[in-house]
């Protein structure tokens, strides 16, 4: 097992200041740089940032949590490290999203797939939202480095049941498949990513940028959230800082720059309760999900969808299908199965539900996650804020997106049987049990596709603080600078302009080296 | 005085109709709970009680296998620290679910039935979730997905509640885990 570097590291000495702490201020508490949040973007930016000499403060909203933590079981997982506990969902409660919210960000509770941004994805920004500096070419060097940071590999073991009934169904129709690279080092196959790597091997911001970062000298600031900016004449001049759990002090950091890294939802409610300025009303609109519908299948044998490396075959067969801008396209994977989530997320309660659970070894489950914000008809949602101040996602579903998800199910039974199930039940809380691909067919064309009764869900929060060319519909350029304050970047998932197509954490993982390079270089020269 | 027909009718009806609203916001009779949780109150307790045949069909809940704890109990504790866990907004949304579903005339409303949830048939809550299920009224869907999630979290996240899936920890992390 790899050594536990956050608990190393605390016994160094890391300056780590949470709402327990024996700190009191009154007095602003000075950087050169605030970053606010953890995740992908916030810890590549604090190990680069720290690495080119300048003092950082890291300010997590969620708590550090580490291996030592990870009991490995959801009861206590999802209230530690997830948002709202992993029961955030959209205004209509129609899908429900799941986000990091602990030192990591999403990175400690992803299931390591690591894919670059899509060709087709980067040749539509081009053409759509003027990003001619993020073509391929100019982003391999960004997608290299991460991977050998973050140590990136198409996983070398042979796919666990789950994934390999994957690979068999689409053997058995001709259709496309890949090998994932995840990254990892040392992986012990456990299947139990989502709950926190409780050997270290993941590669996650939690066990790689943040403790350099902090090694370096960075104050980590946990459990607080930042609730304003405070800001005059064009530049944040404080951030106000409260315990997240409303309990303890309440701290003032002035810095040069800001880095805001709090993730789509959470970098678009920022700006939202600082009142920054919005000529164009922008923040927190086009925010994509890359929207997922799920498949359940019954196999005559012991699939164990709990056991092994989450995800390690997917397909992109239907993803590009139609075009950049045609139907809407989905990419096939599967998920790790763990009691809590797959009772909550199959369909129907009562003895039906009592049977699939006692099948629990037997169970394969297949997800198509539908790529959004292609198409005139796929805006994606908006983040709006209660009274409280408190973040939630509006996002209706099109008629175009409802089209997918239909085409999806389809997809994932065909897939299932070819793959040899008995039976196979389509996420739906009209569906049954089928007996045969016919019968799925059947059902899946009669079955009304709406909110509530088709459940969603999102692991792929993208947008809100959209990047581009054109100041009238983008809020950054494309080195994530926010074009009104002087000195607030945005390097996090809310400045993609569409979703991706693809599992999105070595995306922001190269857009956050190269922007936090930039950003250094331009303090390199004020200074 | 001498009362009209007219006025008896007017004020037996104005009786009839003020003991109806009195009847329609009295809570629906449950039998008092010993235990106190942390944010259940006794009467959200014992619907959930109530519902959780139903929502848990073929489970044994009423089983006296467990020498602790019935898991009925178990599974309404395990509720109660869930929903401790939940943000502010989702215990509020919650608690007003569980406070209409506990009035009679609200029960009316959204049970879609005039029998008290006490005095329902497991068979009778069956149908009223189902119905809640696929009522064409989001406000039923969501109420009735809330409490799905509530309840399956709390039953199925338990290692306790584990045996009947044959689902374990790896061996490596089973010892002190649970």
């Amino acid at each position: 097992m790899n050594t536990d570097p956050i608990a190393e590291g605390l016994s160094r000495g890391w300056l780590h200041i949470t709402p327990n702490s024996d700190h009191q201020s009154d007095t602003p508490l000075e950087f050169d740089i605030a970053i606010i949040g953890s995740g992908a973007g916030g810890g590549i930016s604090a190990e680069q940032l720290t690495q080119a000499g300048y003092r950082v403060a890291i300010i997590e909203e969620g708590p550090l949590k580490s291996s030592q933590d990870f009991n490995l079981q959801e009861r206590q997982a999802y209230p530690d490290l997830y948002q709202e506990a992993a029961a955030r969902k959209t205004k209509d409660k129609g899908i429900s999203i799941f986000q990091g919210r602990c030192v990591g960000g999403s990175t400690t509770v992803n299931w390591t797939t690591s894919l670059r941004t899509p060709e087709p994805t980067l040749a539509h920004w081009q053409k759509a939202w003027g990003l001619n500096q993020l073509n391929a070419e100019q982003l391999t060097p960004w997608f290299e480095r991460a991977e050998q940071r973050l140590n990136m590999h198409p996983w070398p073991v042979p796919p666990n049941p789950n994934n390999r009934l994957l690979k068999e169904g689409c053997d058995k129709l001709g259709w496309s498949y890949q090998v994932i690279p995840r990254n990892v080092k040392g992986c012990w196959n456990l299947g139990y990513c989502g709950m926190g790597c409780p050997t270290n091997a993941k590669q996650s911001m939690l066990t790689t940028t943040i403790p350099q970062a902090l090694d370096a000298g960075a104050t980590l600031f946990s459990s607080y959230r930042v609730q304003q900016l405070e800001h005059n004449q064009q530049r944040i001049s404080a951030l106000k800082i409260e315990p997240a759990n409303g309990t303890g002090a309440r701290l003032t950091i002035k810095a040069k720059e800001v880095v805001l890294a709090a993730g789509a939802i959470g970098s678009p409610a920022l700006l939202l309760r600082s009142k920054v300025a919005d000529p164009n009303h922008l923040i927190g609109k086009r925010t994509f999900l890359h929207p997922v519908v799920i498949s359940g299948a019954l196999m005559p044998f012991q699939v164990n969808a709990d056991q092994g490396a989450p995800q390690s075959i997917y397909s992109d067969e239907f993803v590009w299908k139609d075009g950049i801008t045609g139907q809407a396209g989905y990419k096939l994977e599967v998920p790790p199965v763990h009691p809590i989530l797959l009772a909550t997320k199959l369909a129907g309660f009562g003895r039906l539900h009592r049977h699939m659970m006692q099948q629990f070894g037997n169970i394969q489950v297949t997800l198509a996650l539908i790529r959004d914000g292609f198409h005139p008809q796929s805006q994606g949602g908006e983040v709006k804020l209660r009274t409280d101040g408190s973040p939630y996602l509006d996002y209706p579903i099109s008629d175009y997106l409802w089209d997918g998800a239909r085409r999806a199910l389809l997809s994932m039974a065909e897939l299932q049987f070819a793959a040899g199930a008995q039976q196979v039940m389509p996420i739906h809380q009209q569906s049954a049990l089928t007996n045969s691909w016919k019968q799925a067919k059947q059902l899946i064309a009669n079955l009304p596709m709406k909110t509530l009764q088709t459940p969603l869900v999102s692991a792929h929060v993208m947008g809100g603080c959209p990047m581009g060319r054109d100041e009238q519909s983008s809020l950054v350029s494309d080195d994530g600078r926010f074009r009104y304050l002087d000195n607030l970047t945005i390097i996090d998932g809310s400045v993609l302009p569409t979703s991706l197509g693809a599992n999105p954490q070595l995306t922001l993982y190269a857009l956050a080296l190269r922007n936090a390079g930039k950003l250094a270089k331009r303090m390199s020269k004020k200074a | 005085m001498n009362l009209s027909r007219r006025h008896f009718i007017v004020g037996a009806a104005a009786c009839g109709g003020a003991m109806a609203s009195y009847w329609l916001i009295q809570p629906q009779k449950f039998k008092p709970l010993t235990t106190r949780f942390k944010y259940l109150s006794s009467t959200h307790a014992q619907l959930l009680r109530a519902l959780a045949p139903a929502m848990l069909a073929g489970v044994d809940l009423s089983s006296q296998a467990e020498q602790s704890q019935p898991p009925i109990d178990r599974l309404i504790n395990n509720i109660d620290v869930a929903i401790g866990l939940l943000p502010h907004h989702s215990q509020t949304e919650l608690n007003q679910l569980l406070t209409l579903l506990s009035h009679r005339g609200s029960f009316i409303l959204l049970g879609q039935t005039t029998t008290p949830l006490p005095e329902m048939t497991v068979l009778q809550r069956d149908a009223m979730l189902r119905g809640w299920q696929l009522h064409s009224l989001k406000p039923l869907n969501q109420a009735y997905l809330g409490l799905h999630e509530l309840f399956m979290a709390a039953w199925y996240g338990d290692p306790l509640s584990w045996g009947s899936l044959n689902y374990q920890l790896p061996n490596d992390f089973h010892e002190n885990q649970i």
